[in-house]
């Protein structure tokens, strides 16, 4: 019953997505391993579910501390029709970090189960257990974060020259 | 250089690791709670096995007992073996459940005094380590300023235990001296957070709370000649032991070299 070191990074890189900070981040991932640990249920040997731990644990920390990382998305709020648009858009490499900078958690974990696990809209969706509506229009506002950023940067260059 | 923003997303987060050293305390987690679970060839597991044989009976007989009961009753009253009466099935009923708790509990009492690793539950004294060291990090400001246990006492009007020095921590922790204290917790019981400061200026929590072996698990204990638990947690070393009745935990940074 143990995690192999590919899956613990994976775990880690969840746990980043969420919190934005190397040191929360293995925190958490601690934290989370140990509830799992205790809980007994080896038998759900998937970090799908070790993933659903870390989630509340980070939910609970965050009431803890009364931070809001976990709006709430309007029904009626602008979505991407699909994960193309977003999947399509081209940046410059350095602005990935200032760019992770800006999301919050939500954004961060749907960016992580998108970009790196590969999933779709509807595979996110089923994992979080949101409509797939609610993730689209996250993954809007990502794009309309990085769409700005670029703005920002390219008038910063307009200005300088 | 532009690229995706997918991909340049997937690489980013993939550069995220971590080192040798946390996936090395994250395995030990795993490893500790292997521990946990006896071999079948130990001779705990067998002893404890032993013991629980021992108590199986008990369960026997009483279910030999109901069953030549509910024989009988057929026999005299022609209803159909699965039929029983109300206050004979809540009778049965508790009389399985006391006999099953007391069997848990002697079980365990035998399981507990059988000389084996000091703490049954690591994940538990991670659990203890991890909050002691995210208090002293925290390093919230003293309630009481004072070098005197006397003082200290007065103070703490609030627990239900004595704060008292520690032979363990004097001897480790020669050269420091207090500074004062505060209200803190462990797992949610009161405890005194005593705070010292070594000859290098670094501070040093000292935490102690009555032990309760149920809530913690087991511990070192110091008058039993053994020796504390020491883990690395969040960056500190923290050592965890009983002296004088109280569970005592120290959280300090890692001295250099």
């Amino acid at each position: 019953m143990t995690f192999e070191r590919k899956q613990l990074q994976g775990l880690y890189r969840y746990c980043y997505s969420l919190t934005r900070d190397a040191n929360s981040a293995a925190d958490l991932l601690q934290t989370s391993l140990v509830k799992w640990i205790d809980s007994g249920k080896f038998s759900k040997h998937q970090p799908a579910y070790v993933r659903k731990i870390i989630r509340n644990q980070f939910i609970d920390d965050c009431r803890r501390n009364k931070k809001v990382e976990f709006e709430t998305i309007d029904a009626h709020a602008t979505a991407l029709v699909d994960e193309s648009s977003l999947e399509d858009m081209k940046i410059n490499s350095e602005l990935v970090e200032i760019i992770f900078a800006k999301l919050n958690a939500a954004e961060g974990e749907i960016i992580y189960l998108w970009a790196v696990e590969g999933y779709t809209a509807r595979e996110i969706s089923e994992e979080l257990g949101q409509p797939r509506g609610t993730v689209l229009s996250r993954l809007h506002r990502v794009k309309q974060k990085i769409t700005a950023l670029i703005e920002a940067g390219e008038e910063l260059e307009r200005a300088k020259s | 250089m532009k690229d995706n923003f997918k991909h340049l997303a997937s690489k980013y987060l993939e550069q995220q690791s971590l080192d040798e050293q946390q996936l090395s305390e994250l395995e030990n987690l795993f490893d500790c709670s292997q521990v946990e679970k006896k071999p079948e060839h130990s001779k705990s597991s067998k002893m404890a096995k032993q013991n629980v044989k021992e108590e199986r009976p008990v369960f026997e007989k009483i279910d030999r007992a109901n069953k030549h009961g509910t024989a009988d009753s057929n026999s005299n009253s022609h209803t159909t073996p699965l039929v029983l009466s109300r206050s004979l099935f809540l009778g049965l009923a508790a009389s399985c459940l006391v006999v099953f708790i007391l069997s848990f509990v002697l079980v365990k009492k035998n399981y507990h005094d059988i000389d084996e690793p000091k703490s049954n539950n690591p994940s538990l004294v991670w659990l203890i380590a991890d909050e002691v060291a995210k208090n002293h990090i925290k390093m919230k400001p003293l309630e009481i300023e004072t070098k005197s246990l006397d003082s200290l006492r007065r103070y703490f009007t609030e627990l239900d235990f004595s704060v008292t020095y520690s032979k363990t921590f004097d001897e480790s922790q020669s050269s420091s001296k207090m500074l004062g204290a505060r209200y803190c917790s462990i797992q949610g019981v009161t405890a005194a957070q005593l705070r010292y400061e070594n000859a290098n200026g670094r501070r040093i929590s000292l935490y102690e709370v009555p032990y309760d072996s149920e809530r913690y698990g087991l511990i070192p204990q110091i008058e039993r000649g053994e020796s504390p638990l020491e883990l690395f947690v969040r960056g500190l070393q923290v050592s965890v032991w009983v002296e004088s009745g109280l569970l005592m935990v120290t959280a300090n940074e890692i001295p250099n070299g």
